[in-house]
C-alpha cells in the first residue's frame, strides 16, 4: 500500500509540474485533497458495501434461523413418525452402527429374537446378541452349518439375504444393507405364508404343468411379439414338430416356415401356401379347423388376452369329427328313413298327444302336411280309435310290457273319419330317470291285410271249389253243436261219397271234374234242412249235418232226398253225365257224443253203402264188422304209409340159365309197418286197389325200381308189376317215363308186368297204353300166363316181351304130367313167336334141371334166390359200375 | 513490422516519442475526448502527416498509453506491416434494432482467405454490443479474432464519435481487418471485480433494459447501494457495482454488465448489453488492489510475455473502472503496461464496452468492467 501511495504521490507531483519544471502546488495540493476525497468516498463505499452486507446477512441468518427452526420442526415429527412406523410395522428392524452396536431397533425385532428386551438395553453389540440367539436355541431348525455361518457373518457386515426357519416354525426373510456411513439395516419379515403360498403356488404350478403335459389337447401361449411363452407336450406330438424345435421363445413364423418347408400346407390354397412360406401366422381367426398331411384334424382355439399375448390350444378332433360325420350321416339316414318311409311313424305323449309324425303316417291320416295333422290330432284315445277301449289297451300294454307288436285296431282316418285298419309297433320311451317320457312307434295300414286275413280264415274253413264248409268247419260246428246240445236232441251226421266219379275225371278231365262237383254241391245245398250244413272234404267226399233230428225217418228221408237229387243227371260241356251217390249215416247221441267218431261211424256206414251197392245209404250199426273195420283202418293207414314212406322194395333174381346169372329182378312190394311189422303184398294191396291208392304206390315202386336198377349192371333188368287199376289212370305212361328219366335207366332195361285180368277188362284204352309203353322201348310181359281161362288170345291182342308161366306149373305135381305139357307147349310156343319165357317158382334142383332140359332159359324161384332187400342185392350184385345217367327223352 | 505511439494537441501537433519511419504507416489509430477529435484542425493535421494511411479512432472516457492518462491530448499509433495487409470497414448504426445486421455487414465485408483479426471501434451510445458481436461472430466463424470496444463520451454518456478515414461521426461502427500469414494475433480479458451478496435472478428486462431482480425493483436495490450521496451521480456512480450475469443452464457464460443510464420514471435501469430474464445476477464491487490485478492478468494473457519482438497493444478499460479508481486508474495502466512487451507500442482508451473473446470459453462477447487487451505481431521474414 505504501508503494501504491508513494507511486500515486509521485504521478501527482509529474501531474503539478509545469514544463519549466517547477512544481505548482497548488494543482499539487489540489490533486493529493482530490485523493484523498476518492479514500474517502472509496472507504466510504466499501464501508456501507459491509454494512448493507452485513445486513443483508442479518436477514439471511433471520430466514435461516427460521428455516432450521421449521426443518427442526419437521425434522422431529418425521422421527417421531419413523419411531411410530418403526414399532408398528410388520418387519423387525435393527440398525447397527459402524462399531458394530446396535443403535435403533423396533419390538417386532426383539420378538423375532426370541430373547429377553433387557438384552437390548445399552446399545449390546450385535454379534453378541446373535451369540446369545444361538445360545437359546434359536438356529435350532437351521442346522449346524447355518449357525457357524451366521455367527460369522454377524461380525462381518455387508449385504446379505437370507431365509431362516424360527423354533416356532415361522419363517424369516432377513436382509441386511451397509449404511453409507458403515454399518447396516436389518430388517426381518415374517414370510410363513408367502413361503406356504410359495410352496402351494409351486405345487399348483406343478399339478398344472403335470396337467398340461397330460392333456390330450395341445396349449401353448404366445406373448405380443410372437414368441412362444410356454407350451405342452401334446403340442409337439398334435402338429409333428420335431425334437428341440419347439421351445420358449420360438416364434410362430419360425414354426410356420418349419411346417411350410416340411410340407405342412402341401395341397393348401396357394395364398395360404404364400403366407406359410413367409412365416405370415394369416388372418386373426379365434378358431378353425385344418387336416394335416397325416390326416388327423386339429382344430385350433385361440383366446386372446388383453396383454395382446395368447394362448392357443390345439385339439385332436379326427375321431370326433369322423364321430360328427357318421351321427350326421346316420341322422340324415334316420331322417331320410322317417321322411321316405311307407310306414307311419310317430311320437306321442303318454296322454295321447302327437308330437312327430311322418309324412307317411300324415297321409294315413289323411293330411298334407305334419304341422297340420299335430295342430288337428288332440286326442289320439278320444279321436282316433274307433273302440276308444283300444286306447286303455294299449296303454295297458305300455305299461305292462313297455311295447306292442302288431297292435291291430280300427280307426278313423283323421281327417276323412273313413274308417281304416291299423297295425302298431309301438315301444315306451324312458327318460334319464327311466320314468315313462313318450311313445314311439310305426303304423301301417292293415286294411288291406285285415280283409286277406279275413279271406284267408274264410278259405281255412271252406272248400274253394265249392265254397262250401270244409271238414274242419264242419267239425267245429259239429263239435260246438254237439256241446250246445243240452237238450238231448239228435244230430244226424251223413257222409257222401259220389259213385264213379273217378270215371268223369279220368275221361273227361279235371275240369269237368270240378264242374260236376259244384253242381252237385248246389243240390246238396238246395237239399240242406234249416240249421243244417254242408261240407265238402276233398275229393267227391261231402259230409252234412243235420241238427236238431226229430226222429230217425227224418234222416232217411234226406238221404234219400239227396240220393235222388244227386242222382239226376248232369250236363256238363253238352254231354249228360251221370253220378250216383252212397251215404253213411251216424246219429248222435246214440252214435256217440264226439265229432269225430261220429264222422268216422259215419264213414263206416258209407263204405257198407258202397260195398252193398252204389247208389244207397246205409246207417251205421254196431254189427258192422271188424273186418269192415280194419281194412277202412288199412285204408287210412296206407295213406299214412305213402305220405311216411314206409314202403320198401325186395328183389328177386330172375336166372338165365345158359349165363348161370341173373338176368333180371322182379321187385317185390313189401309194407314195413311201424306196428304190424313186414307185411307182404296181400295184406294190403287189395284195399289199395280199392282206395285208388294203388296209383301213388304204383308210382313209388315204378320210381324206387327204376332207380335201384340203374345202379346194377346194364345187362341186368327189373320187372315191375302193374295194378289194373293203375291202367285206368291216363296218367301210367307218364309215371313210366318220369321214372326212367329221374333214375336214368334205359327203358329197355324195365319190364312191365302185367295180368290178364288187365286186358280183360277189354278196353280198347289199356292197348293204347300198353303200345305207348312199348314205344318207348320198356317191355311188357304177361304174368301169370296159363292161369286163365284165355291166355292165349292175350297173346294176339298185344305182343309182350315176355311170358311168366305161373308157379303152378312147375309145382304141382298132382297133376303132373297136364302141367309138364302145358308147360312144354308155352315154351315151345314162346320160342316159336319169339318170346321169352320165365318159369317161376323154381324150387328144386329136379324142377330145374327139367326145365334145362324143356329148353327152358329164365327162371325163378327160391332156388336161385328169395326176394331180398335192396341193400343185399347191392352187395351181391353191384354196382360193378356206374351206368351212365343220362335222360331218356320221349318224343 | 513496428509502431510508434504519438499525441496530438492543438498546441504541439503531432508529436512522436520517438524517431519515426519516413515512408507511410499501414494503419494510423487514434483516441480522444469527442470535443478534441471533433476539432477542425485534427483531422487535417493527420491527412497531411500520414497520407493515403488508413485511419481509425473513436470518442473516449480518458485514452492513455504506457505512462499516463490522457484527457486533453490525442493518444494515436502507427503501424508499419512488412507484408500483412490492412483494409477499413465501415457500417451505419440508424438505432439499436440493426446491430445484429451492422455486425454482419462488416463481417462480410472483411472477410477473406488470409484474415488474421478483427479490430473494432463502434459507436458507445447508438449499438447495442450483444447483437454487432453476434452479427460479427456469425459472419466471420470462431477462427477470426475479434477485439475492440465501444465509444466512449466522458461521465457523460451523451454522444460519441468514430473516425474511419475521415471526421468523427456518430452512429458508425468502424473495423480493421489485418490480413496476412505472418501475424501472430492474441487478447485477453480480465476484469479483477469480487462478486458480493446474494445471487438474484432477473424477473423483468426487456433487451439491456433491466427492471427486476427477484421480483424486486432493481433502481431501489442500487440507491440502498449507493446511499443518498451517490444517487445524485447515477448514472455514472452506478458504474462502481456492475452485475455479473450469467445463464444458470450454461456454467461459463458469465459476462459483466455496467450501467449506461436510468430511466428513474419507469424505475428502470439501461445497461451496455442485454440481461436474459431467468439469468442470475450478482452484485460486484472492487478494491484498487483486485481491479489493478485483474489488469495486469489481462495483458498476460493477451502477450506470452516481455520479448524482444516489435508489435503494438490496444488496451480497452471500461469507464466504471477508472470512476472507480479516480487518481489511482493509473496503477491499472501501468500494471498492465509492465506485463506487456517494451518494444510493443502501446494505446488504450477508456470504453463504454469492450469486445473480445470469454477468456475461458472463447465465444466472442461485449464485455464491461473489464481491462481487453488486444496484441498484434508480425513474424519477420526468415533471411
Amino acid at each position: 500500500m505504501s508503494s501504491a501511495v508513494h507511486r500515486l504521490l509521485q504521478k501527482q507531483i509529474e501531474r503539478a509540474t509545469r514544463d519549466d519544471g517547477h512544481i505548482d502546488l497548488d494543482l499539487l495540493t489540489r490533486l493529493v485533497s482530490d485523493a484523498y476525497a476518492e479514500s474517502d468516498i472509496e472507504r466510504r463505499r466499501t464501508d456501507r458495501s459491509i454494512a448493507l452486507m452485513v445486513e443483508e446477512l442479518d436477514q439471511f441468518n433471520a430466514r435461516l434461523m427460521q428455516v432450521v427452526a421449521r426443518r427442526t420442526d419437521e425434522l422431529e415429527q418425521l422421527h417421531r413418525r419413523l419411531e411410530a412406523t418403526l414399532q408398528n410395522v410388520d418387519q423387525g428392524i435393527v440398525m447397527i452402527d459402524p462399531d458394530g452396536r446396535i443403535a435403533v431397533f423396533n419390538e417386532k425385532f426383539v420378538e423375532m429374537t426370541g430373547l429377553p428386551r433387557a438384552v437390548f438395553e445399552g446399545n449390546p453389540a450385535f454379534q453378541d446378541v446373535v451369540q446369545l440367539m444361538l445360545e437359546a436355541g434359536e438356529f435350532d431348525a437351521m442346522g449346524d452349518s447355518f449357525k457357524g455361518w451366521v455367527v460369522e457373518r454377524a461380525a462381518r457386515p455387508g449385504p446379505v439375504s437370507f431365509q431362516r426357519i424360527r423354533p416356532n416354525g415361522v419363517v424369516l426373510q432377513v436382509q441386511a444393507l451397509p449404511m453409507p456411513d458403515g454399518g447396516e439395516v436389518r430388517t426381518l419379515s415374517d414370510v410363513t405364508a408367502h413361503v406356504r403360498k410359495s410352496n402351494e403356488l409351486r405345487a399348483t404350478r406343478d399339478m398344472l404343468e403335470m396337467t398340461l403335459n397330460n392333456v390330450t389337447q395341445g396349449i401353448m401361449k404366445v406373448d405380443a411379439g410372437g414368441r412362444v411363452l410356454f407350451f405342452n407336450r401334446r403340442v409337439v406330438e398334435l402338429l409333428g414338430f420335431p425334437e428341440g424345435l419347439m421351445q420358449e421363445g420360438v416364434t410362430i413364423s419360425e414354426l410356420i416356415r418349419w411346417q411350410y418347408e416340411s410340407g405342412e400346407f402341401e395341397g393348401y390354397p396357394p395364398e395360404i401356401v404364400e403366407q406359410a412360406r413367409n412365416g405370415d401366422p394369416g388372418p386373426d381367426l379365434d378358431t378353425y379347423t385344418r387336416r394335416r398331411p397325416n390326416g388327423t384334424i386339429i382344430q385350433f382355439n385361440t383366446i386372446r388376452l388383453q396383454d395382446g399375448s395368447f394362448v392357443r390350444t390345439f385339439t385332436d378332433v379326427t375321431e370326433a369329427r369322423a364321430r360328427e360325420e357318421a351321427i350326421a350321416r346316420v341322422n340324415e339316414e334316420y331322417r331320410s328313413l322317417f321322411e321316405n318311409s311307407t310306414v307311419g311313424i310317430f311320437r306321442s305323449t303318454l296322454d295321447g298327444k302327437q308330437l312327430r309324425a311322418n309324412p307317411a303316417l300324415v297321409r294315413l291320416n289323411g293330411y298334407d302336411s305334419e304341422s297340420e295333422m299335430l295342430a288337428a290330432v288332440n286326442d289320439i284315445a278320444g279321436e282316433w280309435y274307433v273302440d276308444p277301449r283300444r286306447r286303455e289297451e294299449f296303454t295297458e300294454i305300455m305299461e305292462r310290457e313297455g311295447r306292442t307288436t302288431d297292435f291291430v285296431s280300427e280307426v278313423y282316418r283323421h281327417r276323412t273319419r273313413e274308417r281304416i285298419w291299423v297295425s302298431e309297433a309301438s315301444w315306451l320311451v324312458r327318460d334319464h330317470d327311466g320314468m315313462p317320457a313318450y311313445y314311439e312307434g310305426m303304423v301301417i295300414d292293415a286294411t288291406e291285410r285285415m280283409r286277406t286275413e279275413a279271406e284267408i280264415a274264410h278259405l281255412a274253413l271252406h272248400d274253394m271249389l265249392t265254397r262250401l264248409p270244409n271238414r274242419s268247419l264242419l267239425l267245429n260246428t259239429l263239435s260246438a253243436a254237439l256241446e250246445d246240445n243240452r237238450r238231448g236232441h239228435e244230430i244226424a251226421v251223413l257222409c257222401l261219397d259220389l259213385d264213379h266219379f273217378k270215371d268223369v275225371n279220368d275221361t273227361m278231365g279235371h275240369d269237368c271234374g270240378d264242374i260236376l262237383l259244384r253242381m252237385a254241391s248246389r243240390r246238396l245245398m238246395r237239399a240242406l234242412p234249416k240249421r243244417g250244413m254242408a261240407a265238402r272234404f276233398g275229393g267227391d267226399e261231402f259230409a252234412l249235418i243235420m241238427p236238431d233230428v226229430r226222429d230217425r225217418e227224418s234222416v232217411m228221408l234226406l238221404a234219400r232226398q239227396v240220393v235222388q237229387t244227386l242222382s239226376k243227371p248232369y250236363r256238363i260241356r253238352g254231354s249228360r253225365v251221370y253220378v250216383g251217390v252212397s251215404i253213411g249215416i251216424a246219429i248222435a247221441p246214440g252214435d256217440g257224443l264226439d265229432a269225430h267218431d261220429l264222422l268216422k261211424k259215419a264213414d263206416i256206414a258209407l263204405y257198407r253203402a258202397k260195398r252193398d251197392g252204389r247208389g244207397t245209404y246205409a246207417c251205421f250199426d254196431e254189427g258192422m264188422t271188424a273186418a269192415i273195420l280194419a281194412r277202412r283202418e288199412i285204408e287210412v293207414e296206407l295213406r299214412r304209409a305213402i305220405a311216411h314212406s314206409e314202403f320198401e322194395l325186395h328183389y328177386q333174381p330172375i336166372m338165365d340159365l345158359e349165363s348161370g346169372r341173373p338176368s333180371a329182378f322182379e321187385a317185390l312190394i313189401r309194407w314195413q309197418h311201424p306196428q304190424k311189422g313186414l307185411l307182404m303184398p296181400a295184406h294190403f294191396i287189395e284195399i289199395a286197389e280199392e282206395s285208388g291208392l294203388i296209383l301213388q304206390i304204383g308210382e313209388l315202386v315204378l320210381r324206387q325200381a327204376c332207380e335201384m336198377m340203374a345202379r346194377l349192371p346194364s345187362d341186368v333188368s327189373v320187372s315191375v308189376n302193374l295194378s289194373p287199376i293203375q291202367f285206368r289212370n291216363h296218367q301210367l305212361a307218364v309215371s313210366v317215363v318220369n321214372a326212367l328219366a329221374a333214375s336214368g335207366l334205359s327203358p329197355h332195361r324195365l319190364v312191365l308186368e302185367i295180368t290178364e285180368s288187365v286186358l280183360m277188362a277189354d278196353d280198347y284204352r289199356t292197348v293204347d297204353i300198353l303200345r305207348q309203353l312199348r314205344m318207348l322201348g320198356v317191355r311188357i310181359a304177361l304174368d301169370d300166363f296159363g292161369v286163365g281161362h284165355s291166355s292165349l288170345s292175350y297173346l294176339q291182342k298185344f305182343p309182350f316181351n315176355k311170358i311168366k308161366i305161373d308157379k303152378s306149373f312147375v309145382q304141382n305135381n298132382e297133376d303132373g304130367t297136364m302141367n309138364t305139357a302145358i308147360r312144354r307147349a308155352i315154351l315151345s310156343l314162346g320160342q316159336d313167336i319169339g318170346i321169352d319165357v320165365i318159369v317161376e317158382g323154381v324150387e328144386t334142383e329136379t324142377q330145374r334141371d327139367m326145365l334145362i332140359y324143356e329148353g327152358c332159359r329164365y327162371v325163378q324161384g327160391y332156388l336161385f334166390g328169395r326176394p331180398r332187400p335192396e341193400s343185399e342185392i347191392l352187395a351181391e350184385f353191384g354196382p360193378a359200375r356206374s351206368p351212365a345217367r343220362t335222360i331218356n327223352r320221349v318224343a | 513490422m513496428y509502431a510508434r505511439e504519438f499525441n496530438w494537441s492543438l498546441s504541439t501537433g503531432i508529436r512522436f516519442a520517438t524517431e519515426r519511419e519516413v515512408r507511410a504507416p499501414s494503419l494510423v489509430l487514434v483516441f480522444g475526448t469527442r470535443e478534441i477529435l471533433a476539432h477542425p484542425e485534427f483531422i487535417p493535421a493527420l491527412q497531411r502527416a500520414f497520407p493515403g494511411t488508413p485511419l481509425a479512432g473513436c470518442s473516449t472516457a480518458g485514452q492513455f498509453d504506457r505512462m499516463r492518462i490522457e484527457d486533453d491530448r490525442v493518444c494515436g499509433l502507427a503501424v508499419w506491416f512488412e507484408s500483412a495487409r490492412v483494409r477499413l470497414a465501415t457500417s451505419e448504426i440508424t438505432g439499436g434494432g440493426n446491430s445484429l445486421a451492422a455486425g454482419q455487414a462488416i463481417g462480410a465485408a472483411l472477410a477473406g482467405s488470409d484474415l488474421r483479426a478483427v479490430m473494432v471501434l463502434a459507436d458507445g451510445i447508438r449499438i447495442n454490443g450483444t447483437r454487432l458481436v453476434e452479427g460479427l461472430s456469425a459472419a466471420l466463424g470462431p477462427d477470426i479474432l475479434v477485439a475492440g470496444g465501444l465509444a466512449g463520451d466522458g461521465q457523460n454518456f451523451g454522444e460519441t464519435s468514430i473516425i474511419a478515414d475521415g471526421p468523427p461521426r456518430s452512429g458508425l461502427v468502424a473495423a480493421v481487418g489485418l490480413y496476412g500469414a505472418a501475424l501472430d494475433v492474441s487478447s485477453g480479458s480480465a476484469g479483477g471485480w469480487d462478486v458480493f451478496g446474494p445471487r438474484r435472478t432477473i424477473t423483468r428486462a426487456v433487451d439491456n433494459i433491466l427492471y427486476d431482480l427477484d421480483g424486486m425493483s432493481a433502481l431501489d436495490l442500487y440507491e440502498r447501494y449507493l446511499g443518498e450521496e451517490e444517487v445524485q451521480n447515477l448514472p455514472a456512480s452506478a458504474l462502481c457495482f456492475p452485475l455479473r450475469i450469467e445463464d444458470p443452464q450454461r456454467p461459463g457464460t458469465d459476462v459483466v454488465r455496467t450501467v449506461l443510464g436510468i430511466d428513474r420514471d419507469r424505475r428502470a435501469m439501461i445497461f451496455a448489453g442485454d440481461m436474459p430474464m431467468r439469468w442470475t445476477a450478482q452484485l460486484m464491487r472492487g478494491s484498487f488492489d483486485r481491479i489493478v490485478e485483474g489488469s495486469a492478468q489481462a495483458a498476460r494473457n493477451a502477450c506470452s510475455g516481455p520479448g524482444s519482438q516489435e508489435g503494438f497493444a490496444l488496451l480497452v478499460s471500461c469507464i466504471g473502472r477508472r470512476l472507480l479508481m479516480g487518481q489511482r486508474a493509473i496503477d491499472e495502466v501501468t500494471a498492465a503496461a509492465e506485463e506487456i512487451a517494451r518494444r510493443h507500442a502501446l494505446v488504450g482508451f477508456y470504453s463504454y464496452g469492450e469486445i473480445s473473446p470469454h477468456s475461458a470459453s472463447r465465444t466472442l462477447q461485449l464485455h464491461n468492467q473489464t481491462m481487453t487487451v488486444f496484441s498484434v505481431r508480425e513474424r519477420q521474414p526468415i533471411g
